[in-house]
């Protein structure tokens, strides 16, 4: 039977393994989800369904599921069937144990009256060995276990951590309020204290199990005897240092090998808080519970303690049915006491099998101070019972077992399906790196077009204006000044000098020759001041690119702060853009294409403007002729060199005027051709669409490249904060399908 | 101002300073040149305009002369004008009295004509009585304005609201008479520099259309809704033809008064050289023609119901009807004269009579040049 359970006992081990890795990962998926939701990246909302509702109580089934599993697998793992024997104080508990395992008062002690057992013993037959071996406290464990109690139940604020504390603690003589239960605790505190010197070596030494022979272990497992209790030397409790006993020897009755009685605290003697911990340890420790009855004068039938200590097996019973599997009633009935005995039988009946005797429970009778009544009245019909049905028990506690594990198993993976959903919202609201580059490219693209195209609407309000642009204006009409003061100044060299000039050419080359040149520097000298313009229209030119560069920096994040302003930041822009591991062609030929827009007077007016010099020349083709006209022939003296100045003035200030009123008619202004380019780079620069010629797949595409490329400059820390979230997202998500995979596991080795 | 009921009349619409002196001069001259030899003189027949004619001839010798001048436009005066012209052949009472009014614009706003309701009254009914608007346009207003702020000056500084407003007033009354020809010219001057069939090298003159067409098309519309049948020409004239636009410049005062200045030059001989006048004069010839032969009609029997009405018409009609029909009255009066005097005296009456009534209508007879044309 021990073989069989041992045999099954590698299958219950792995399903406790399981279930303890998944309170671990139930731990650190609270603990993934508590950073995965304080993260910046994640949003309120879905920050709410980021947690393990009830943790606490899952922890709790889940460390039920693990006990019920380790009681199993003590059960499994038990070299002997353990009987364990519990009862009140003076009911006989000692003396059955003695009669089982043939030792002595020395080894189990019994008394007349006062308490005398003061650890308990779990005694286990062995042919071969005669010891006991005892468990120790440490100093620390002494102090936190023993002494801290009695100072928390007698309302002390401190305790001692150390033993020399201990040592010197000055405790009161009396209480303040000295209720009874107080005053007897004060002085088992005392009496504690007082004793140290008697168990502190044992506290203190380095191994922390002791075997002791038989012969000397009273000292070990009983409390003084009255007699040295009130002598006047000190009084040993070496007791104080033992946690718990386990003796080897062979019991007298040859045919029960494989057995171990253990030795229960009376149940009702121990505090309150105690009990369920009492009760945990003996679904640990035993297969069935002898609850002892003694027949005498004081307890001749079932007490309400009886029924309590009891109810208390019964919890212990945890998944056995059938509550007399585990659980028989012996009643003790000493020499002298039979007639004690029916009564107590009878009321035992009564009281706890409602009148029929064996419904529930299995009364035995002995005597427990006979082995041989023991044996026969005892230990046969147990034993043979426990051959029926202790594989029966084996199996419920396992089944029991199982069915906590699936319903545990079954609320978590609710939690967890529940919990994936929420993380579903978390991936849709926050995505990956590469959703939310290209989330964020196409809002940098939407929100470039809404500034861009602003300005545009600017450029092109101002095209419309029922008013010139009045900087153009103002820069035609300096222009046009300066062009009318070098005329009206003689060109540069004063009337008379220049008619002095032409009456002296006149002299040697006639009229014509000087009047040719004159009038052709004349036109050159023109054109040259219309072309002061340039400086103009470059500002002009230069400003829009500024204005431009600006809404790129403002929504470039660190991309562009390093550079310039106009001309210089588009130009770093375009660098970027040309990036060879994600080249964004359309995007860098409409910023190059802006840094290529030029204005110039020369090339670009000047050829439209020209015929308006038309004017300046010496002779044209009369219209209604078509014979050739001169314009003057001035006569070759003073007057003639003064006619020719006054006309070459006329034709000159006309000239002037014919140019400047081009200008200001024209369809050329500054403000057309900046509207006209700066609608054409948004265009390109945010509309234009897939171009093989180009290479280019398109503005759309280009701007997820570039914020691929430079993601981390124009959205400064964004990423670094994407990829934590991620990696917290990642760990969530892992350990969800981490426990899964566990909670599948237990589920095949159950 | 004795000719008043038998004078024919043409109301003269523009601002102040656009060239209607000049104009009328240029008529006069034109017209002396096309009468040239027939017998029928064209004179100034006041002394009043006689010395306005003079004194334009002189100014605009001595810019000749002085090889450029400045022309300015100001904001309208609202001093009435009136010019009187005759067509004489040289008998008594045969000749036709052609009387111009330079119609102040400003009076049109009623608040602007205190105090000078009887003068505002006079000019009403001259116009009412004219079959003739000649409306000079200033060319280089048009043409020489760019900038956007000046653009908006030109209504104020062509009186285009007001000529709208009197050649409303005139097409409705126009209209009223539907047997009476009705005719508005208009005549941009100032615009030598834009034809090159004048002696200027560039041919501006369709652009000069357009700027036209957009400032006073609101005239033109309004003559074309209340006057169906007259007769709109687009006339452009040369008064002085032999000069050339050298710049123009808007100013602004220190009181913020606009003003706009052109500066032009004589070109070549400083000949002066009309072209367009002649348009403008058979324009007014067919309008004296057609008169003339309506009046006539009743010669024929076919038209004799009409001539009775034209007749009729004519008693209780002022302006040209009534001038007409004088003129057709001393005609045949000359001939009945001729007939029963068989006198050298008398017949040479009738001859000067016979000869005003030819060169009108071979002046009325000729094609209009290139420039003109119906709008």
């Amino acid at each position: 039977m021990l073989d069989r359970r041992r045999a099954r006992l590698p299958e219950v081990q792995a399903v406790i393994t399981n279930w303890r890795n998944v309170d671990q990962q139930l731990i650190s998926l609270s603990s993934a989800l508590d950073l995965l939701r304080n993260h910046p990246s994640v949003l309120p909302d879905a920050a709410a369904g980021l947690a393990i509702p009830q943790f606490t109580e899952m922890r709790a089934q889940v460390a039920q599921v693990i006990e019920q599993y380790t009681a199993v697998e003590a059960r499994f793992s038990r070299d002997t069937v353990n009987i364990g024997v519990s009862g009140s104080a003076r009911m006989g508990k000692s003396t059955l144990l003695q009669s089982i395992s043939g030792l002595g008062d020395e080894q189990i002690p019994t008394g007349r009256d006062l308490p005398v057992t003061a650890i308990r013993s779990r005694i286990y037959n062995s042919p071969d060995l005669r010891r006991a071996v005892l468990r120790l406290h440490s100093p620390e464990s002494f102090l936190d276990e023993v002494i801290k109690a009695y100072h928390l139940e007698l309302g002390f604020d401190q305790w001692p951590t150390t033993l020399d504390e201990f040592r010197t603690w000055n405790y009161p003589a009396e209480l303040s309020d000295p209720k009874p239960d107080k005053v007897s605790l004060l002085a088992r505190l005392r009496d504690i204290h007082a004793a140290l010197w008697s168990y502190e070596q044992d506290l203190c030494r380095a191994e922390r199990e002791m075997v002791v022979g038989l012969d000397h272990l009273r000292q070990f497992v009983a409390y003084p005897t009255h007699e040295s209790q009130h002598s006047t030397d000190p009084v040993p409790r070496r007791y104080l240092a033992v946690r718990d006993a386990r003796i080897d020897c062979a019991f007298p009755h040859a045919e029960v090998d494989r057995l171990g009685i253990i030795d229960l605290p009376g149940l009702g003697e121990i505090a309150a808080g105690a009990e369920s911990h009492h009760v945990t340890g003996l679904r640990h420790e035993v297969d069935v519970v002898l609850l002892i009855k003694k027949a005498s004068e004081t307890s001749a039938f079932w007490t309400a303690a009886d029924a309590q200590a009891l109810k208390l097996l019964d919890l212990a019973r945890g998944s056995i049915r059938n509550r007399g599997d585990f659980v028989y009633l012996v009643v003790n009935t000493p020499k002298g006491a039979e007639s004690l005995a029916d009564p107590l039988r009878a009321h035992i009946t009564h009281q706890v099998n409602d009148g029929q005797p064996g419904k529930y429970f299995t009364v035995l009778d002995t005597d427990a101070a006979e082995p041989e009544s023991v044996r026969g009245g005892v230990l046969s019909p147990l034993l043979t019972a426990l051959a029926a049905r202790l594989p029966v028990m084996d199996e419920e506690c396992l089944a029991g077992a199982r069915e906590a594990a699936a319903g545990t198993a079954a609320g978590i993976e609710l939690m967890l399906a529940d919990l994936t959903t929420a993380m579903r919202s978390v991936r849709a609201a926050s995505g990956d790196v590469t959703e939310t580059i290209a989330d964020q490219a196409r809002k940098l693209r939407e929100d470039l077009a809404i500034e861009l195209n602003a300005l545009v609407a600017e450029l092109r309000a101002r095209v419309m204006a029922d008013e010139d642009d009045p900087e153009y204006v103002s820069a035609i009409k300096a222009v046009y000044g300066d062009v009318v003061a070098w005329i009206e100044g003689g060109f540069g060299i004063g009337a008379e000098t220049w008619q002095a000039a032409a009456f002296r050419a006149f002299g040697t080359d006639g009229s014509g020759r000087y009047a040719d040149e004159q009038i052709n520097r004349i036109r050159v000298e023109i054109g040259n001041r219309f072309a002061a313009l340039d400086t103009f229209y470059s500002g002009q030119i230069e400003r829009t690119r500024r204005d431009v560069g600006l809404i790129l920096r403002r929504h470039c994040g660190d991309l562009l702060t390093g550079a310039g302003e106009g001309t210089a930041l588009l130009t770093e822009l375009a660098d970027l853009l040309d990036n060879p591991r994600n080249p964004c062609p359309a995007l860098h030929q409409a910023v190059t294409g802006l840094l290529a827009l030029r204005m110039e007077y020369r090339s670009h007016l000047h050829p439209l403007l020209r015929p308006q010099l038309d004017g300046l020349r010496m002779q044209y083709e009369d219209p209604r002729t078509g014979r050739p006209v001169a314009v003057i022939v001035p006569e070759l003296t003073e007057k003639g060199a003064r006619d020719l100045y006054v006309n070459f003035t006329h034709l000159a200030e006309n000239a002037a005027h014919e140019v400047r009123k081009a200008l200001m008619a024209g369809e050329m202004t500054p403000v057309m051709v900046t509207y006209a380019a700066v609608e054409h780079f948004v265009d390109a620069f945010i509309r234009s669409g897939a171009s093989n010629e180009l290479g280019s797949p398109g503005s759309e595409r280009e701007f997820e490249r570039f914020a691929r490329a430079y993601r981390d400059e124009l959205w400064p820390g964004a990423y670094q904060g994407i990829a934590e979230g991620n990696v917290r997202y990642d760990r969530v998500m892992t350990l969800i399908d981490t426990l899964y995979g566990t909670l599948a596991e237990a589920r095949r080795a159950a | 101002m004795t000719t008043d009921q038998v004078a024919f009349k043409i109301g003269l619409l523009g601002p102040s300073r656009v060239g209607k002196t000049s104009l009328v001069t240029a008529m006069l001259s034109e017209a002396q040149r096309m009468l040239a030899g027939s017998g029928v003189a064209m004179v100034a027949a006041d002394t009043a305009t006689e010395v306005v004619i003079d004194g334009n001839r002189e100014a605009l010798q001595g810019d000749l002369l002085s090889g450029e001048f400045l022309h300015g436009s100001l904001l309208g005066t609202v001093e009435p004008t009136y010019f009187k012209l005759a067509l004489d052949p040289g008998v008594p009472d045969a000749r036709i009295d052609i009387e111009l009014l330079d119609f102040p614009g400003g009076w049109i706003k009623p608040k602007d004509r205190v105090g000078v309701e009887d003068q505002w009254e006079k000019c009403r009914k001259f116009i009412a009585a004219s079959t003739i608007l000649l409306v000079p346009v200033d060319a280089s207003l048009l043409m020489e304005t760019t900038e956007k702020e000046h653009l908006r000056l030109l209504p104020q500084f062509l009186t285009t609201v007001q000529v709208e407003q009197v050649a409303r007033d005139w097409a409705i009354e126009r209209n009223r008479r539907p047997e009476e020809p009705a005719l508005v010219a208009f005549c941009p001057v100032k615009g030598e520099a834009y034809f090159n069939d004048n002696g200027g090298i560039k041919n501006r003159s369709v652009l000069l259309r357009q700027r036209f067409d957009t400032v006073y098309a609101g005239v033109v519309q309004a003559v074309r809704a209340e006057a169906p049948k007259a007769t709109i020409l687009y006339a452009p004239v040369d008064t002085i033809g032999c000069v050339e636009l050298v710049r123009a410049d808007w100013t602004k005062s220190s009181t913020g008064i606009w003003g706009f200045d052109a500066k032009y030059r004589v070109r070549g001989k400083a000949e002066i050289s009309r072209m367009g006048v002649d348009d403008l004069m058979t324009a007014i010839a067919q309008q004296l023609i057609y008169g003339k032969r309506l009046a006539g009609a009743q010669e024929s029997d076919d038209l004799r119901a009409l001539a009775n009405r034209a007749a009729e018409y004519a008693e209780r009609s002022e302006g040209f009807f009534r001038d007409i029909w004088l003129w057709v009255n001393r005609e045949r009066q000359a001939r009945r004269t001729a007939a029963a005097q068989h006198d050298r005296e008398a017949r040479e009456a009738l001859h000067r009579v016979l000869a005003l009534d030819a060169v009108l209508e071979k002046i009325a007879a000729q094609r209009f040049g290139p420039r003109v044309s119906r709008l």
